[in-house]
């Protein structure tokens, strides 16, 4: 840096360059795949398969909206999945014992909040990297599942129809409104209030924010519990999709959140990013799993292919915050 | 904010004068190793105190101890007069304290009047008063007469060192703070930026701000220091108006403990360098 700047570091070419390409991924991303699998399957754009992938895409959309709340704060949860997976078996076995849905629900909020409350215990009060936490808690929720789900398969209708993507009001599912609320209500919270600020500046400069007075410890549980809770819903609305539980249920979830964050081109460290973005992020992926089985790819590309735009979407925001480094723009 | 003071030119208060930060036998410790040893130092209104030492005195140290980041031992802080026990960043706010930090306590992803407010957001209801919040920042640069910045919209992390230091600055001139403490503020700056924030610090007092002025640099401290506190190995070697040292004679206190007839005693002085 030169000693009299005074309007700032200067941006390299490559820096400028490669932050237009973080911006524009997701759109360019979004638009390329819409043209190829709009080319390989005629039914691919009818109103009636779009309306089918948003309802099968709720469970993905709810997990991601929590994450993106953590993943703010530089944290990340790779337990997701099976948590989901452990609390519709639950919920299966209370519907078929002829537990009313709404009374169900309430178990799956509570159910998803103790184990958003662990995770965040775990990495907010004993300070463990919440990538080793949440690997332990996946590996815990996972052999749960297992020995609870002993052979039997569970099987379980709808928990609340309105949980269902059978409900709807003008054609539109009123899943998809929960969503839709539920992503509104983040989006505001994040960016209007002063508990959505204190997550940005955690996630931007934890020392920065614990010296302004910021509760770190307690905001970092807040996200937890909010991941939780959004499990919990996405848990009802998983188990209205597959309507059974098996041995390892909703294992599949976990990267596929993530991966609708990271598309969505939330910073993976942390700071950066929204949920709307999040949301963006969803659709692309939901979009990739039913385009793939409508043009009869086999399902295997499916992996090759989420695995490949999230190595992408990460590799561009790590190279971004690498420049940044470089060029003095502090970090 | 306090109301300004008479600043005699010699440095020292007038004797009805009460510190606005008063430190007495300050002891602290990690673990085993005792950083500050009996620290007194006294912080004027309306003047610059330079805390001077060398690298590990205990500088940083002491003024997180004043923030409430790091519980002391032993010894007592007055504010105002008044014994206070400060256990965090809130008290310290609360009572009227702001600290820039040495590693610059600013979110990057965050823009320039979002710092300003971090942890302290004005708000209508429940919702952020982004507008009003803007203005004040707005004003508060303006007061201080910075006019580098291109818009408080600005992110951090698109500012040179110069501009978050002033940001940094501006921010504890917005809480109406009655003390103001800066760790190195002009260490990673150019000439024309030391040059700024020199001014502004100058300018923090001229207001009635009492003023903790950390640095290294012995042009800046007799540039703009009303007194001189200097740290020799975690023991408060002189706490006295600049007008009665000499620039080597504070070389000679941050280096020995002592110059003269000023300084820790010869034989205590000994005992510290082992
Ligand atoms: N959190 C801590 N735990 C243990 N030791 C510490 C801690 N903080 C500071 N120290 C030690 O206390 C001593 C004083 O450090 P301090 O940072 O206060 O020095 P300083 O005067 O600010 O130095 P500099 O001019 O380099 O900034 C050093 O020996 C340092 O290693
Ligand atoms: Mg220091």
């Amino acid at each position: 840096m030169s000693a009299v700047t005074v309007t700032g570091p200067s941006r390299s070419p490559a820096l400028v360059a490669l932050e237009r390409v973080q911006s524009l991924l997701l759109p360019a991303l979004l638009i390329g795949e819409v043209i190829v699998f709009a080319l390989l399957s005629s039914r691919f754009l009818s109103a009636d398969n779009l309306v089918n992938v948003a309802v099968n895409a709720a469970d993905i959309a709810l997990i991601a909206a929590g994450l993106t709340v953590v993943v703010l704060m530089g944290g990340i949860d790779v337990s997701t999945g099976y948590a989901v997976g452990l609390i519709s078996w639950f919920l299966a076995t209370l519907m078929s014992s002829g537990t009313p849905g709404a009374l169900t629900l309430i178990v799956a909020l509570i159910g998803g909040a103790l184990l958003g409350l662990l995770n965040g215990l775990l990495t907010a009060r004993l300070s463990i990297p919440s990538i080793v936490a949440t690997l332990g808690t996946s590996a815990l929720f996972q052999t749960a599942l297992f020995a609870l789900w002993n052979r039997r398969d569970v099987f379980s209708g709808p928990v609340l129809p309105f949980l269902s993507g059978s409900e709807r009001a003008a054609g539109v599912p009123l899943m998809l409104l929960v969503v839709l609320v539920v992503y509104a209500a983040l989006h505001l919270v994040l960016v209007g209030t002063r508990v959505g600020r204190s997550v940005f500046a955690i996630g931007s400069n934890v020392e920065a924010a614990r010296l302004a007075g910021i509760d770190v410890r307690r905001v970092r549980l807040l996200g937890s519990l909010v991941l939780g809770l959004l499990v919990g819903l996405a848990a009802c609305t998983y188990l209205a999709r597959v309507g059974v539980v098996q041995a390892s249920s909703g294992g599949e979830l976990s990267l596929l959140a993530i991966a609708s964050v990271v598309v969505g081109g939330t910073s993976i460290l942390g700071g950066e990013g929204s949920v709307l973005r999040t949301l963006g992020g969803v659709v692309f992926i939901a979009l990739l799993e039913n385009g793939i089985v409508l043009a009869g790819v086999p399902s295997l590309w499916n992996g090759l292919l989420v695995g490949c735009v999230i190595l992408l979407a990460v590799g561009v925001n790590g190279a971004v915050v690498l420049l940044r480094r470089r060029s003095g723009v502090a970090e | 904010m306090s109301a300004p003071t008479d600043r005699p030119e010699d440095g020292t208060p007038t004797p009805e004068l009460t510190p606005t930060l008063e430190l007495r036998g300050v002891d602290k410790s990690f673990g085993a190793i005792q950083v500050l040893h009996g620290v007194n130092l006294k912080v004027y209104p309306g003047q610059v105190t330079a805390l001077v030492g060398d690298n590990g005195a205990g500088k940083s140290t002491l003024i997180k101890s004043i923030a409430g980041i790091h519980s002391i031992d032993a010894g007592e802080i007055l504010f105002e007069g008044r014994p206070v026990s400060v256990s965090g960043p809130r008290d310290a706010a609360a009572l009227g304290i702001e600290i820039v930090y040495q590693d610059l306590a600013l979110a990057d992803n965050l823009d320039v009047v979002q710092n300003m407010f971090l942890g302290r957001e004005r708000k209508n209801g429940f919702v952020l008063d982004e507008v009003s919040m803007e203005e004040a920042a707005r004003d508060t640069l303006s007061k201080l007469s910075v006019r580098t910045l291109k818009s408080v919209r600005q992110l951090v992390s698109s500012l040179s060192g110069g501009q978050r230091q002033t940001v940094a600055i501006a921010k504890a001139v917005l809480w109406e703070s009655k003390l103001v403490v800066l760790d190195e503020p002009t260490a990673a700056l150019g000439v024309a930026q030391t040059r700024q924030v020199l001014d502004l610090v100058r300018r923090l007092a001229d207001t009635g701000h009492a003023v903790v002025f950390i640095s290294h640099n012995m042009v800046d401290v007799f540039e703009i220091a009303d007194r001189v506190a200097a740290l020799y190995l975690g023991r408060m070697a002189a706490d006295i108006p600049i007008s009665e040292v000499n620039r080597s004679q504070v070389i000679e206190l941050i280096t020995a403990g002592r110059s003269g007839t000023i300084g820790i005693a010869p034989a205590e002085a000994a005992a510290v360098e082992v």
